[in-house]
């Protein structure tokens, strides 16, 4: 439910930070002359060129799956998909427990100042997302929130929370924002059946139609928002099972340039106990990278564990 | 039926169930010993990789601040500019990355714990070669003139073969066989105290097949442009296009 409603305030913020304004158009002019070599039939940099045998060091099992989303047909920067890989499940399933983490110790009631300080303890800084700096974080409607929140069902009440600053490097279409955020609900049951609700496939299609309205009221005039599409996305977290979320797709048009953007946003979330630990990724043109998503939340859990709740 | 079409069936009876159960387990035990035949010898070639240059006094990358990794990050993010090429990984490297091709370390538990002044980026370029840009930092110019001369050298690189680009200048070529079993195209070149390094480990095929469709020279092609687009590069000339 709250997954939604982060997943609404990143694609919002997206929108306010990068699709079309004034700093888009120079971004689409054609690319340097670097394009490397020729591009053979079905030659997807990505997932598939995993499995290349002249592949220099065959990065880990990919373990990122997004399983395949209206409108992703051919995109840029093809999602990871490890069929069959460990962790997969029918999108829409029930999340599953996340072992050991019914277990976290709460030695003491959970208050709202405590809540803060775990959160404030976990969370991701400027040094953990080398060459980003602190952005201003864009501000989402009121109204639009509420809405998206409604997609998985009835919010649950958040005793505490606290999120990082919007990590934002890179320029033009190299540019990438990363956040996170730390709430802390009553208890693991409540976080695990708020986590439950939002992976309808009513609730994604809510999402869609809520995202796409908000994209298209809050972008810059001079651009054009083609379509978006949501689709479950998970991530393999070291030690902590897998994290669960959204990955939203955006494509936006500049007319007059003829060009078409694609934009990536995910937004995922690790239960761990009475908490949600959730990670935000926004890129242009592909997704953030599967690993650095996965060693940001396995950074986070880590910081999880060594800090009392 | 004839014997021959005999010989085409299942065999029968115990004996010749044996048989062909012991055939059956024969091949699968054939299967899995060139399985692991081939994963030994790409851990035995990184292993071997490891042991050589661990008795080597190679010089190590600085120890920095935290927020001066950011400066490293920019100063090989250029590399494959403007989302040319899907970026699956980066992060910091020790020096040894030279040679043992190891992956780069996740970002560290404590924000304010020191960091190796190694950057590294890999991407997947659009035809599925392997693109790796890394940059390297040095107490002194000498420690990084040291270092490139050691990591652009056939020594503990397994099938090197050396040679000089045209790009950029006072750059060094290696070709290799890396840790993975890959072939790969290295360029190199020290700028005061820091070491650049841009590799691409073509995609597809053994190395024979990759050596025998053109694949090492393509690769040097690209990578002694790309090595250019580096801000430090200070390539005099405009390097022409990476090949089509």
């Amino acid at each position: 439910m709250r997954r939604g409603a982060a997943a609404l305030a990143a694609g919002a913020a997206l929108a306010a930070a990068g699709c079309g304004k004034s700093n888009l158009a120079p971004t689409t002019a054609p690319a340097p002359a670097v394009s490397v070599a020729k591009a053979p039939p079905q030659s997807t940099p990505g997932a598939p060129a995993q499995s290349v045998p002249g592949a220099q060091s065959a990065p880990a099992a990919p373990a990122q799956s997004v399983p395949a989303a209206p409108g992703q047909s051919a995109p840029a920067a093809p999602p990871q998909s490890t069929p069959g890989a460990p962790g997969r499940k029918p999108p829409g399933a029930r999340a599953p427990k996340v072992p050991g983490s019914p277990g976290v110790p709460v030695p003491l009631p959970l208050t709202a100042s405590r809540a803060a300080a775990f959160a404030r303890a976990v969370q991701l800084t400027t040094s953990d997302v080398p060459g980003a700096h602190d952005a201003a974080a864009s501000k989402t409607p009121a109204a639009r929130e509420r809405e998206a929140a409604q997609c998985g069902g009835h919010a649950a009440p958040t005793i505490g929370s606290g999120h990082s600053p919007e990590l934002q490097r890179g320029r033009g279409l190299e540019r990438e924002t990363i956040s996170s955020s730390v709430e802390v609900l009553r208890d693991a049951h409540t976080v695990e059946k708020s986590l439950s609700g939002s992976k309808s496939k009513g609730g994604l299609s809510c999402y869609e139609r809520v995202l796409a309205r908000s994209l298209q009221s809050e972008a810059d005039p001079n651009i054009k928002l083609l379509g978006v599409s949501v689709a479950p996305l998970q991530v393999s977290v070291a030690g902590a099972g897998r994290a669960e979320g959204l990955r939203i797709l955006a494509r936006v048009g500049v007319p007059g340039a003829g060009a078409v953007v694609k934009l990536f946003v995910d937004a995922v979330t690790l239960p761990y106990g009475p908490a949600e630990i959730d990670l935000f990724g926004t890129s242009f043109v592909q997704p953030v990278a599967a690993r650095t998503e996965q060693e940001l939340l396995t950074l986070l859990h880590q910081r999880a564990l060594a800090h009392k709740l | 039926m004839s014997d021959s079409d005999g010989d085409q069936r299942p065999p029968r009876g115990p004996g010749r169930r044996r048989l062909w159960a012991l055939s059956v387990v024969l091949l699968t035990c054939l299967g899995a010993a060139a399985v692991i035949a081939a994963t030994r010898s790409h851990s035995s070639v990184r292993v071997s990789a490891v042991r050589c240059i661990g008795a080597t006094p190679v010089p190590e990358v600085e120890r920095v601040a935290p927020r001066e990794v950011g400066g490293l990050r920019e100063a090989v993010a250029r590399a494959l500019p403007q989302r040319v090429g899907r970026l699956y990984e980066e992060g910091t490297v020790s020096s040894g990355v030279a040679w043992s091709d190891e992956e780069p370390h996740p970002p560290a538990l404590s924000p304010r714990q020191q960091r190796p002044a190694g950057y590294e980026m890999r991407w997947w370029a659009p035809n599925g070669d392997d693109v790796v840009a890394d940059v390297l930092v040095f107490a002194s110019p000498a420690q990084a003139r040291r270092y490139l001369a050691l990591a652009s050298s056939s020594r503990c690189h397994e099938q090197a073969v050396r040679g000089l680009p045209l790009h950029p200048p006072l750059g060094h070529n290696l070709s290799w066989l890396n840790p993975d079993g890959a072939l790969q195209a290295d360029v190199f070149f020290a700028r005061g105290s820091r070491v650049y390094r841009i590799a691409d480990a073509p995609a597809g095929g053994s190395p024979e097949a990759v050596r025998t469709r053109g694949g090492l020279d393509h690769a040097f092609a690209t990578i002694d442009v790309l090595a250019c687009l580096l801000p430090s590069a200070h390539c005099t000339a405009a390097p022409p296009a990476v090949p089509a």
